[in-house]
């Protein structure tokens, strides 16, 4: 009995994709669909369903004037490819950016947000262009694919030869899977590291705005005391490794060009950075971490008003412990001090004030809010705190 | 050899778990006569089991089912007092989208509630509405009605299969996932948003790759269907 199920186990082992047989994967094409039969064409049909659904998710960011910007990045950074891809902002607030088979990609909020400058952005907006030409999403369907198969029919060979099937099996043989994809995601991204740097130097961008993005990521998790996943296992490659490669990539290249488009991106960013670092501090992060970000938005001197109040806002929104709302009444006061009408500060301060019975400071600065805001919607509101 | 025998058993339990609704509906016959009705696009995707169980989407029997599908069904009603509408791609705009997406969740929902384990304790009457927004499609197509069709198919592999045999027999204690149909579909009156009729089903058989078997399970689906 045993005999006849090893043949058929090996079998079976003859019907799964040969491992590495993915690496023959050829680059798409500029203007390149997968014909109707290809494994491609399925993960494409899936994510095309995907796209139209996005395209009207409440979660989309409906900005024409963003998403057209950040298309122009990319048709700037590879012009073969800028018809085969679509960029969408998604309303997520973390660091994030991804490219589906079909040429949708997607950034979400919390990158162009801690993005300092155009460079920086396009670096990212590069690499998962680089992702697409190397048809990644294809590859690493492939790969897990016959590594799941080879998974499940060593689950059974081992236990047909004698090893008891399940528990101890099952755990070996999937984190060897675990560890076998970690690589090959691993690989991609450097692969995609390399394209991206390259359309950024070609497109005369500062290449040393790559590994800038992978510093300041760092640098925030050891702030947010955010645990660093582990090497082996980890899809990406660490983020210091990145950076060394990265550095080690740009020295290669002479006279190199140092655009990074700073104040183009805040331009396109600002109306939006009201609600984005809202969300920021929602995610109730440490407030070393989100002091970071916000002087990441806010780190030139020209809007250092607007990071004293967002910093008060951090420690009010964290509530009266640890001597939180003294922090942002100071905060708050400073800001003042840089920018003497800018209504918003007021008002925070004042229903601070309210709320620790400082009354007679709270009026003066509920007045002055209604002096500096234009036909404030809670007018009548903060009126009736004054009488 | 009784393993073998466990297998088969385990095998036919196996095709035979699944929920059979009974089609839903506030009317059994039209309030009008030969009532115009949208054709919706289908919600519909198809994968293959690999191997070890992965559903790899399949482009080619998507769209050679979804063919089959709308065949069927414009049989259906060709034996009904009713006009079919075509949908015009072209003319698709967010809000329309936005009402296939919201049916897919609603439908999801009717299924939970009245058929599966969240019934909801004080709804006595089959009485679900996608809302005043169809009154678009009434708008945009002169049509009294629009017939919304959700289809998710798996089929196992040549590869799944035997791994399924193999599994069975070796440890008899553990199920193998075969592949596995849901769909459903629900007749809404554009006056006012009522959903009118409603039928799905999820089970373990099936194909609607083949037209002949396609033809089987859309007459299943459109099971009292009014008219």
């Amino acid at each position: 009995m045993k005999k006849i199920f090893l043949i058929i186990i090996i079998f079976l082992t003859g019907c799964t994709t040969p491992i590495g047989g993915a690496k023959k994967v050829e680059d798409i094409k500029p203007k390149e669909t997968p014909s109707i039969e290809t494994i491609e064409a399925g993960l494409w049909m899936q994510m095309n369903n995907y796209e139209e659904k996005l395209k009207t998710s409440g979660s989309r960011i409906k900005d024409k004037n963003l998403e057209k910007y950040l298309k122009n990045i990319l048709c700037d950074l590879t012009p073969n490819y800028c018809k085969d891809i679509r960029v969408y902002v998604q309303d997520m607030p973390y660091f994030n950016a991804f490219m589906a088979p079909n040429g949708m990609m997607v950034v979400w909020t919390g990158l162009l947000l801690r993005a300092q400058n155009e460079a920086q952005v396009a670096a990212v907006i590069g690499h998962e262009a680089g992702h697409y030409i190397k048809r990644h999403s294809l590859k690493a369907w492939l790969d897990a694919k016959s590594r799941m198969d080879l998974m499940a029919i060593l689950a059974i060979g081992l236990s047909v030869g004698g090893v008891p099937a399940g528990g101890d099996i099952f755990n070996l043989t999937q984190l060897l899977q675990v560890g076998f994809m970690a690589k090959h995601s691993r690989d991609n991204e450097r692969e995609a590291d390399k394209i991206g740097l390259d359309f950024l130097i070609k497109a005369g961008y500062d290449p040393k705005e790559a590994p800038k993005i992978w510093e300041n990521i760092i640098k925030e998790m050891e702030l947010g005391e955010v645990n660093k996943p582990l090497t082996f296992l980890a899809s990406h490659p660490a983020p210091e490794e990145r950076i060394e490669n990265l550095k080690k990539q740009t020295q290669d290249y002479e006279n190199i060009e140092t655009k990074k488009n700073e104040k183009k991106l805040k331009e396109k960013t600002s109306p939006h950075l009201k609600k984005w670092i809202k969300d920021e501090m929602r995610l109730k992060n440490k407030v070393e971490q989100t002091e970071f970000v916000l002087d990441l938005v806010y780190g030139d001197n020209e809007n250092e008003y607007l990071l004293k109040f967002y910093k008060g806002e951090i420690y009010r929104l964290r509530g009266d412990i640890e001597n939180n709302f003294q922090k942002a009444i100071d905060s708050y006061k400073e800001s003042i001090e840089l920018k003497d009408d800018f209504a918003d500060v007021y008002r925070e301060l004042g229903l601070l004030q309210f709320k620790i019975e400082k009354d007679n400071e709270a009026k003066k600065n509920l007045q002055n809010y209604l002096k500096h805001s234009k036909n404030p919607k809670d007018k009548s509101i903060i009126e009736s705190y004054l009488n | 050899m009784s393993r073998l025998l466990v297998f088969f058993l385990i095998f036919f339990t196996y095709s035979c778990s699944s929920f059979n609704t009974e089609p839903k509906y506030t009317m059994r016959t039209f309030d009008k006569n030969d009532p115009k009705i949208l054709l919706m696009p289908v919600d519909i995707e198809i994968c293959e089991l690999t191997l070890a169980g992965m559903c790899e989407p399949s482009a080619s029997w998507t769209q050679n089912s979804k063919n089959n599908i709308i065949t069927s069904f414009k049989e259906i009603l060709g034996k009904r007092n009713a006009v079919l509408i075509e949908y015009n791609k072209n003319g698709e705009n967010d809000e329309i989208i936005q009402l296939i997406k919201l049916h897919t969740q609603i439908g999801q929902e009717i299924i939970n509630n009245e058929y599966g384990p969240f019934e909801l304790p004080t709804k006595e009457e089959f009485d679900w509405s996608m809302g005043q927004k169809v009154k678009l499609l009434k708008k945009k197509y002169k049509s009294d009605y629009a017939i919304f069709i959700y289809f998710r198919d798996q089929y196992s592999s040549t590869e799944r299969v035997l791994y399924n045999i193999v599994t069975a027999v070796l440890f008899p204690g553990i199920i193998p996932i075969g592949g596995s149909q849901l769909a459903f579909a629900s007749l809404v009156n554009l006056v006012n948003g009522e959903i009118t009729w409603f039928n799905g089903y999820y089970r373990s058989f099936g194909d609607v790759r083949d037209i002949e078997k396609a033809r089987k399970t859309v007459n299943k689906i459109f099971e009292e269907f009014p008219g």
